[in-house]
């Protein structure tokens, strides 16, 4: 596919411009210290260079909260109808990190596999991305180069690369040359409306700007993340869940804000009428104490340092052995997020670190 | 036949009440599917037994703790409505300090020492201990919050109506901070209590742009010892944080210590 350079200022006006066209969405910081996917604003500075992981990834305007999964209702004759949830609008993610790019595209694998997950996949399909690379880490708890995200582009219709030091936080001008690899048919038709000229040699710009980067990128691990894997996978390091799980709260909130994590329940929601309703879906977390509850009562998992393990050989283990992918990108958000400060990057460590001392 | 429905009202401010009757719309309709045979003093009649009994308040004296238990014998479900019945509520600050200093606070010396004597007063020494309605009778479902949610309130009864078993997971209240996209209050410099405390009320406080007092009461496995820690982490001082559980936690074990 093409590739073209253009700068950041009109990058900018483009983003505007298609915003004025469709559902547009670009992180834009809170009234706090953080920020969220959001329609964009006309007053808003877009923040291209600075801005950290959203409060949810992405990959939540995908699979969505209470998201309908079919409604029905009784007809005359007695008779169940069915109508599958609700009309889908095409939608588009800009401003998307590498890291969450790879969140959206393991979902994409986890939804696809099997039975495929049709209401996933029908947003998917009405969703483009524009995903805009990082030149510095965005801050202390981000570890994607460590978890081998850094970079990621594969799900991305247009990929963004700035060719020159991000490090000055200043207002986006003409200097600010970047690099936009369009990697799908959908790319090629948005890029139509921005101001650039082609670019023949991509690869060495993209090269140097990536070898200017920090070294080494962001927080890495003890070991490369293919012994962290072996070292969960062979021991169950109990001690070190059961640490972190004193300092834990069971509230959950490190599912809820990763971009890889997936699992939901199913509601039914009865009308009064006693004869309509909803089956709608929301999202769950392994970390809840509810989660491996079954009828009747019993708790696989009733103990937090049980569910703190489980997590961890989820992103690590488990589902890297069925897709072939580490399940944390990197992004830091848990970490970020966890109110008493558990941090996943520490626990792998932690466990890789007492696997050793035991073997020794 | 319709189910036989009724309220009771102990030591409460009937806020909860008045949430219910604030939704008027989906009221009506439900006034058609059940029997409602007693609402305070809306309706007289009084029916020997109930199919649900929606229990408003907090339990203080001994005799109310007896009608409790007789509306308990008399009733298939029992149902805590409110903070006052499912935690106790502000009310159960009471619980620690002495009755007399508690007049004293709330009515003056003067009220306070009138009261040793005089016999008219007397009834007042009768409150002996806030209590929650768990801790006289078995409850069966709650409708926690200050107020009450009406639409956990018809999820309830949609599903006693319909023989399900209504579903009210036990999470934080952080999980609708998650669901609702909030930036955490500690990320804004404040404190809160979402994450040892019963969630269902979507968050309402930290969307409104306030911090969760734990309204909705402690959660069976809130981790008190690392919220404490957290707190103590944020410069807030050991009675700053007791005070805070106190609030609307005094009734619950947890917040003896
Ligand atoms: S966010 Fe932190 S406190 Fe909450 S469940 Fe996860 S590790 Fe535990
Ligand atoms: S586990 Fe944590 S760091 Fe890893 S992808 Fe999920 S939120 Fe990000
Ligand atoms: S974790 Fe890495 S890829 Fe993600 S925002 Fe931070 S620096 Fe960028
Ligand atoms: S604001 Fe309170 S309830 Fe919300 S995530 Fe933070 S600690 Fe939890
Ligand atoms: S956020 Fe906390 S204080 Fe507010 S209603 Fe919910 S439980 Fe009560």
């Amino acid at each position: 596919m093409n590739a073209y350079l253009s700068n950041l200022d009109q990058i900018e006006s483009w983003f505007f411009n298609l915003a004025e066209k469709q559902l547009f969405f670009l992180p834009k910081k809170t009234q706090g210290v953080n920020y969220r996917f959001e329609p964009i604003d006309h007053q808003q500075s877009l923040d291209l260079l600075n801005y950290k992981p959203t409060i949810l990834p992405p990959g939540k305007n995908i699979f969505p909260d209470d998201e309908i999964l079919f409604s029905y209702y009784k007809d005359d004759d007695g008779h169940y109808q069915f109508s599958q949830g609700v009309t889908v609008n095409s939608q588009l993610l800009a401003g998307v990190r590498a890291c969450d790019l790879k969140g959206v595209y393991l979902l994409d694998e986890v939804f696809s596999d099997g039975v495929k997950d049709s209401h996933y996949l029908r947003r998917r399909e009405k969703t483009d991305i524009i995903a805009f690379n990082c030149m510095t880490p965005c801050d202390d708890h981000c570890f994607c180069e460590a978890a081998q995200s850094l970079d990621f582009q594969m799900g991305a219709d247009i990929f963004i690369t700035p060719l020159f030091s991000t490090s000055h936080k200043g207002q986006a001008n003409e200097e600010q040359q970047c690099l936009l690899e369009v990697l799908t048919p959908r790319g090629n038709e948005l890029i139509k409306s921005l101001e650039s000229t082609e670019c023949s040699s991509p690869q060495d710009l993209k090269n140097h700007a990536i070898a200017s980067r920090p070294q080494p990128f962001g927080r890495q691990f003890s070991a490369p993340i293919e012994q962290l894997a072996k070292a969960i996978h062979q021991k169950d390091a109990d001690s070190v869940y059961q640490q972190y799980a004193e300092q834990c709260f069971s509230c959950g909130t490190c599912n809820l804000v990763c971009p890889t994590c997936y699992c939901f329940e199913t509601k039914d929601e009865l009308n009064l009428d006693g004869s309509s309703g909803k089956k709608t879906r929301h999202w769950d977390a392994c970390l809840s104490p509810g989660f491996a509850e079954v009828a009747g009562g019993h708790n696989f998992r009733a103990e937090p340092a049980a569910r703190q393990h489980h997590r961890i050989r989820r992103k690590f283990d488990y589902l890297p052995q069925r897709f072939e992918q580490t399940f944390c990108t990197g992004c830091g958000r848990c970490g970020r997020q966890c109110t008493t400060g558990i941090d996943i990057f520490n626990i792998v460590n932690d466990v890789y670190l007492s696997v050793q001392e035991s073997q020794e | 036949m319709k189910p036989k429905i009724a309220f009771f009202d102990f030591a409460s401010c009937e806020g909860c009440q008045l949430a219910l009757l604030n939704c008027e719309d989906i009221l009506l309709d439900l006034l058609e599917l059940v029997d409602l045979v007693e609402f305070r003093e809306a309706i007289s009649e009084k029916s020997a037994r109930y199919d649900i009994s929606f229990i408003e308040g907090s339990i203080h004296r001994e005799e109310d703790s007896k009608r409790l238990l007789d509306i308990r014998s008399r009733s298939q479900y029992i149902v805590a409505l409110g903070a006052c019945a499912c935690n106790g509520n502000v009310q159960a600050r009471s619980n620690f300090i002495a009755p007399a200093e508690n007049y004293k606070l709330i009515y003056g010396e003067e009220a306070r020492n009138r009261v040793q004597v005089d016999k008219n007063y007397w009834p007042l020494w009768a409150h002996t201990r806030v209590r929650s309605v768990e801790e006289i009778v078995k409850v069966d479902y709650h409708l926690r919050g200050c107020p009450m949610d009406a639409n956990e309130f018809l999820t309830l009864v949609k599903a006693l109506l319909s023989n399900q078993i209504p579903h009210f997971p036990a999470h934080a209240v952080c999980v609708e901070c998650k669901r609702n996209a909030n930036e955490c209050v500690f990320d804004k410099g404040m404190s809160c209590l979402g994450p040892i405390a019963y969630g269902g009320c979507d968050a309402v406080c930290i969307n409104n742009g306030h911090v969760c007092d734990a309204c909705r009461g402690l959660l069976p496995y809130a981790n008190v010892g690392a919220h404490n820690a957290l707190m103590l982490s944020k410069g807030i001082s050991k009675e700053a944080i007791q005070s805070r559980y106190r609030l609307f936690c005094s009734a619950e074990k947890m917040s003896e210590s």
